[in-house]
């Protein structure tokens, strides 16, 4: 059991970080693009080039979606305690130290660290601007799913808790908790991959519903929803993953917004019935916001299917060039879940 | 389609766009549900009103108009003065006009979206070269402003989509050299021009949307150069009008269910293809299309402008539609007669030169 | 004759060659219909089983003429259905020898009632809901009441109750019916498009059923306001290749006597077809199953909303003469009877 628990945890740190890795090669880009640039599918972790979107120096540096989680749960480890606002700020506050993920943070983050900090903030909070419903709660939350393994409401619970300070609107809180939800269900016995989308939806509404009165309200579209039509098109082009590819980034998107990303990000799932290196080269080589969308699938794809499938050469890579150290991350993880501790 | 009556539906849609625009300018941010609630007690909004506080339309008297009509008036402005023809760089120059000429300022202040803001920077050599102008492919440049200027390509090419297309791609390339940019502008300049053909029903515009949207693209992509990064317009047009198909019938839903799956939002991929299914579920009749687009907020100015160039040529005079523009004549300062003179120009001028109406 | 005269000509006729031509290709699957014919889009001899039946080119089933004698005693009393003239109606085309032998099921059932030799009781009969009678029974002969009543959907909905509910007397039967009737009044509202008789069909089927609730029996079968639209939805996804369309509504929603799959094909060719009456019914012959009813619901929608000027008027003289029609005089009847156009 323990055994099995902690193959899933580093399962599940190793293919997010690995997903946000190989995605900030292609963020940005197009995926007919891709094609014809690296004449064919990424499979692997790559030296950008320096056109992209990403200034990474090296192949297997992860960017502000992996990075901003690593470091809250790293805080979460030393406390030994389940996620509290405060923590979660100082996560923040430790993650900020770092200049080589920071300069990637998202426009949501950014306005919310500063805030946090108690630099001057430009906008007005009480602005109902809808270009704060971005995927930057998504991409942290899958770190909630591995604290809580197998009870996806109380991961729902800390995503909020995570994703309050920076992405305090309803679109982006419903959609971190997709994440957060599919994670922990990964854990489960007997989960099939349509488990996992209908944990995610189920994710969806008890956020809405327990968010509720502590959100302002935003325009955009509904998370939820184009979580349904992603997973129609998935499910349709089972059979043809170039199609499927297409098909979900022409329709649904695979952009920075909160109902773009998440919805492409289980789209995949169901075109690749929840096989971890074939979603992950899916969602890096639809381009846009790769990155979240691969760091995504990697937490709910790894917990799922273990840390088996992912190429040897990833675990060393990932660490050295980041300094991480995955595998004890997993182990402390480990510890306090066995403890009761979150 | 005689001189008087081409100039006098071209002066209706020009009327319809500045009502359209300030009808929905105080939703402009909100959702559906917060704006029935909020604004309409229940239902939808039917009269001009005013942006709750906090809103981004709060600071604007009812009557005013935002960024997206004072655009396409300086357009429409700068081609007439040239018997209609449309060229990059008048566009250019027209634009700039929101920065410069001190009485359209406050649009360019207040309003104006970075996408526009950026391509004027670029236009009067203010911009500053950042790394993402090294990205070979563009995921900036996707937003709906092209298209809510793009009727004015429409509005000149009466009768003739395949031309309006044409001009829409000009039109958009100073400020919007992105395929799905032009995609969504070429959809708006299509139905436009088409609104002026006699027997243009609800199918030929659900087919004609969709050819436009592809043909856009294709022109979009040949002409900037580089592949888009983004959603893209035909399968959401398809989308669209299959809920106005579902949900004609009871307009909360519709606007629910259009807002939840294609989106209001600024992408070109939500606003335009939303236009349109609303544009269906008023039968082509502009007041109720404007009222629908208003009333679903987000990104309302940009739809509710695409809705109401698409059918006001085809539709009966609207009486709410003449009531608000009546209020954006006392509201804002543009000069109506010129503009008024310069369409019954045109229209003579198109008489005489085209021969346009045959379907 | 007047617009609205060729429009009312142009439904009757439509959905008599929809019938007639979909006879042949009745009961046959479409594999076997490609095999054998390629793409039916005239008048085909019939085979020999069909001939012995008595069938000829030409020659309309049970589908167009039941709608037939059910208009007539509303001609020859110049007046809108009721419950007496629809059991007249019923009872004159059941006298007809050419065409009793192919009355459907369900209303087989309701003849011999009301002619005092009711069927012994069935299991159907005893249970509360009887599934077996959700047929296009009614919805074959409601398109007559579209024409009844052009441009008023409401009314159409209504009549098409009063008549139908006499054989079909099931909500989804007449939710189904009246999807049909209610597109054709729509097709002729003055600048109406094909996407608006879609949703005119999404309407009647809507109030259709709302409007039996409380009258008619219940039963168990998918909604056909929710067909059509995913019917449309795949006819309008395939708009360029009428094949392809035919054969994924085939296959999706199904062609076959049960009004769920029958009623939403008819408007999935529709929509692919953009309202062309030829298109719509080659589409509705070839997917084989029940092809003459569909043929013949789609050209009530399809003829009415293209009017005759886009019919051959060797199809007019073939039918009206094999089946001793007049149908240019019905469509004049019928213009008398109706009332006036509304304007909306």
């Amino acid at each position: 059991m323990h055994n099995e628990l902690y193959a899933r945890l580093h399962g599940a740190l190793l293919a997010a970080a690995a997903g946000d890795a190989m995605g900030t090669v292609s963020e940005g880009f197009a995926p007919e693009f891709l094609r014809s640039r690296y004449g064919g599918y990424i499979r692997d972790l790559l030296e950008p080039t320096g056109d992209g979107l990403t200034i990474n120096a090296h192949a297997g540096m992860v960017s502000d979606d992996f990075s901003v989680a690593y470091y809250t749960a790293q805080v979460l480890l030393e406390h030994r305690s389940r996620i509290t606002t405060a923590l979660a700020v100082e996560g923040l506050r430790r993650w900020w130290q770092h200049p080589e993920y920071t300069c990637y943070c998202g426009p949501s983050t950014k306005r919310g660290i500063l805030k946090l900090l108690g630099e001057a903030d430009d906008g007005d909070p009480a602005r109902l601007s809808p270009t704060l419903a971005t995927n930057g709660g998504g991409m942290k939350a899958g770190m909630m799913g591995l604290f809580h393994p197998g009870d996806p409401e109380k991961a729902v619970e800390d995503a909020i808790t995570m994703c309050l300070p920076t992405h305090s609107n309803p679109i982006s809180l419903s959609a971190a908790c997709a994440i957060a939800a599919a994670a922990a269900r990964a854990f489960c016995p007997n989960t099939g991959y349509l488990d996992l989308i209908s944990a995610g939806l189920c994710g969806i509404s008890q956020g809405l519903e327990q968010s509720a009165g502590r959100t302002s309200e935003i325009a955009g579209s509904s998370v939820a929803r184009r979580l349904e039509l992603a997973v129609e098109l998935g499910l349709r082009y089972q059979g043809d993953f170039e199609q499927a590819l297409f098909q979900i980034g022409d329709t649904v998107g695979a952009g920075l917004y909160a109902y773009e990303a998440i919805p492409a990000a289980f789209g995949i799932l169901a075109a690749c019935k929840g096989r971890l290196m074939d979603s992950l080269v899916m969602a890096v080589n639809m381009g846009s916001d790769a990155d979240s969308t691969a760091c995504m699938l990697g937490y709910v794809l790894g917990a799922w299917n273990g840390d088996a499938e992912l190429p040897p050469h990833f675990s060393d890579l990932i660490d050295s060039q980041n300094g991480f150290d995955l595998k004890a991350m997993a182990a402390g993880i480990c510890a306090v879940v066995k403890e009761g501790i979150c | 389609m005689n001189a008087l009556d081409l100039s006098a539906r071209m002066k209706r849609t020009v009327r319809a766009v500045a009502a359209a625009d300030a009808f929905a300018l105080p939703m402009l941010g909100m959702g559906p549900e917060q704006i029935r609630r909020d604004l309409g007690d229940g239902d939808l909004v039917r009269r001009l009103c005013k942006a709750p506080p906090g809103a981004v339309g709060s600071a604007f008297p009812p009557g005013a108009v935002s960024d997206v009509f004072a655009a396409g008036y300086l357009l429409l402005r700068g081609f007439l003065s040239d018997g209609g023809h449309i060229t990059a760089a008048r566009a250019g120059r027209a634009l700039l006009r929101l920065k410069t000429d001190a009485a359209f300022r406050p649009y360019f202040d207040d309003f104006l979206d970075p996408v526009t803001r950026e391509g004027l920077e670029r236009l009067d050599g203010s911009y500053v070269s950042t790394r993402f102008d090294l990205v070979p492919c563009d995921g900036r440049r996707i937003n709906c402003s092209a298209a809510a200027r793009a009727w004015v390509a429409g509005l000149l090419n009466p009768g003739d989509p395949e031309a309006a297309i044409r001009d829409a791609v000009t039109l958009s390339m100073p400020t919007h050299p992105n395929a799905i940019a032009i995609s969504g502008a070429a959809v708006s300049a299509a139905l436009t021009a088409a609104s002026f053909l006699p027997g243009f029903d609800c199918g030929r515009l659900y087919e004609l949307a969709l050819k436009a949207a592809r043909d856009g693209y294709e022109l979009g992509l040949s002409a900037a150069g580089m592949p888009p990064v983004g959603a893209k317009l035909p399968q959401r047009i398809e989308l669209a009008v299959n809920l106005a198909l579902r949900y004609r019938r009871d307009p909360e839903k519709l606007l629910q269910e259009l807002n939840d799956v294609v989106g209001f939002g600024a992408y070109a991929s939500e606003a335009v293809p939303s236009a349109v299914g609303l544009v269906i579920a008023a039968g082509g009749r502009a007041g109720e299309a404007v009222r629908l687009a208003a009333n679903a907020g987000n990104c309302a100015c940009c739809t509710a402008v695409i809705a109401a160039a698409a059918c006001a040529a085809s539709s009966p005079v609207d009486e709410a539609l003449e009531e608000h523009f009546e209020k954006v004549r006392a509201a804002a300062p543009f000069d109506w007669e010129p503009l008024w003179a310069g369409l019954t120009a045109f229209a003579e001028l198109v008489e005489g030169g085209r021969d346009v109406f045959t379907l | 004759m007047t617009d609205r005269q060729e429009k009312i000509l142009g439904g009757l006729l439509a959905a008599a060659i929809g019938d007639s031509m979909g006879a042949v290709t009745e009961h046959a699957s479409r594999r076997k219909l490609k095999k054998d014919y390629g793409w039916v889009d005239t008048f085909i001899e019939p085979h020999e089983a069909l001939k012995a039946k008595g069938h000829q080119i030409g020659l309309v089933t049970d589908d167009f003429s039941v709608a037939y004698y059910s208009a007539l005693p509303l001609i020859e009393h110049r007046q809108k259905v009721d419950r007496e003239l629809a059991i007249e109606g019923l009872l004159r085309w059941n006298e007809q020898p050419l065409y009793a032998q192919c009355a459907g099921p369900t209303t087989i059932t309701t003849i011999n009632r009301l002619r005092g030799r009711p069927s012994p009781p069935s299991r159907g009969d005893l249970l509360l809901c009887d599934n077996s009678r959700v047929t296009n029974g009614g919805g074959m002969k409601s398109g007559m009441m579209g024409l009844f009543n052009p441009g008023d959907l409401d009314a159409a909905i209504d009549d098409t109750i009063t008549l139908c509910g006499l054989t079909h007397d099931n909500t989804i039967a007449l939710s189904a019916a009246c999807a049909i009737a209610a597109a054709t009044a729509k097709a002729f509202c003055p600048g109406v498009s094909y996407l608006d008789l879609i949703e005119a069909g999404i309407y009647g089927a809507q109030e259709g059923y709302a409007r039996s609730l409380e009258h008619f029996r219940p039963v168990a079968a998918s909604s056909i306001s929710k067909r059509i639209a995913l019917a449309a939805e795949i006819g309008l996804a395939h708009q360029d290749d009428l094949a392809a369309a035919m054969e994924e509504i085939a296959d999706v929603i199904g062609c076959g006597l049960f009004a769920h799959e029958s009623i939403p094909a008819a408007f999935g060719y529709i929509a692919a077809a953009r309202g062309q009456v030829m298109d719509s019914l080659y589409m509705a012959i070839n997917a084989g199953d029940d092809t003459d009813t569909v043929a013949c619901m789609t050209g009530f929608i399809t003829g009415a909303y293209c009017s005759s000027r886009d019919l051959s008027p060797r199809y007019l003289a073939l039918i009206d003469e094999v089946n001793h029609f007049d149908l240019r005089d019905m469509a004049l009847q019928i213009d008398a009877i109706a009332g006036n156009t509304p304007e909306t």
